[in-house]
């Protein structure tokens, strides 16, 4: 297996992806698996535009991106493998998907979600899901950018919401 | 009247409309919105729907201009496209904005999109050639 850097962000593919994390792990190609972009020809088309011609991009759902890592395709390359939901990366992993590392990165704000940090909101659901990803031996991480320092996510503390 | 919508990273689509607005005066029919480092992708769309809806009372169609391709703000925009009613254009700067404060009377959202499109780009000069290049 080729990921080098699993990361869940809600963006996707955006501009902290790019300019950071991509040079950062070296990574030379980049895949997103989620069934709503999969599903807009526009979005996956201005994805796919906004990353440079150098690095290798794969946009599809969960299905076919756990396909296309059991072809073989991308086993020379360098990857990162973005997923926007606790349970989409969790979905991958059953579906066959190795990666040793799980770095949070973009979780936000949403109905019944608790802050742990300031880009990373879970629910119990989440937790749920990040649970059985750390009982595969995954090494889960938060951190937004290279430069944030990186925190276990079992060192994550809900931070106390201001009083209304 | 086209409305205009401009949503950034940060806090630059309130500044370029403060400052747009510091230059040529009140702009009506605009919103500013800001995506910043803890902002919800869900939260930035219901944000831009109610400001499409807002600005677009004429049913003249709305723009929206965004700061950077690839971004968020675009990203989020662009669920929005829709042919003839809705169009986007990236990479704002402040000569494209006052041009489009002025222009969006009496022509299509096609018409506009596409002359700011060329504004824009043209907007961006460099003195020394001036000086380089004497006629």
């Amino acid at each position: 297996m080729s990921i080098v850097l699993a990361r869940i962000d809600n963006r996707l593919i955006h501009g902290q992806v790019l300019e950071t994390w991509l040079p950062y792990v070296h990574a030379n190609c980049l895949v997103v698996a989620n069934e709503a972009i999969s599903a807009s020809p526009l979005k996956r088309m201005m994805m796919e535009a906004s990353v440079q011609s150098s690095i290798r991009v794969e946009i599809g759902s969960i299905s076919e991106i756990i396909e296309l890592f059991d072809s073989g395709e991308l086993n020379d390359f360098r990857v990162l493998l973005l997923f926007a939901t606790t349970s989409d990366s969790l979905a991958a992993l059953h579906g066959g998907l190795k990666f040793e590392r799980l770095n949070l990165g973009n979780l936000h704000a949403g109905h019944g979600k608790t802050q742990f940090s300031c880009t990373v909101f879970l629910d119990p659901e989440d937790i749920e899901n990040l649970e059985q990803i750390d009982e595969t031996g995954v090494d889960i991480s938060a951190r937004c950018i290279p430069a944030d320092t990186a925190r276990n996510w079992r060192r994550l503390i809900p931070v106390k919401k201001a009083e209304n | 009247m086209i409305g205009l919508v401009v949503i950034t990273h940060g806090q630059l689509a309130v500044e370029f409309l403060r400052t747009a607005e510091m230059i040529i005066g009140p702009i009506g029919g605009c919103r500013a919105i800001s995506i910043d480092r803890n902002s919800s992708v869900d939260e930035a769309t219901v944000s831009l729907r109610q400001a499409i809806a807002e600005v677009g009372g004429d049913d003249e169609g709305v723009l929206i201009l965004t700061d950077m391709f690839g971004g968020t703000p675009t990203n989020i925009a662009a669920d929005f496209l829709a042919g003839g009613r809705i169009d986007i254009l990236t990479g704002i700067n402040l000569p494209m904005l006052i041009k489009a404060a002025r222009a969006r009377y009496q022509r299509d959202l096609t018409e506009l999109a596409e002359l700011l499109r060329e504004y824009g780009q043209q907007a961006i000069l460099r003195p020394a050639d001036l000086l380089n290049n004497k006629k």
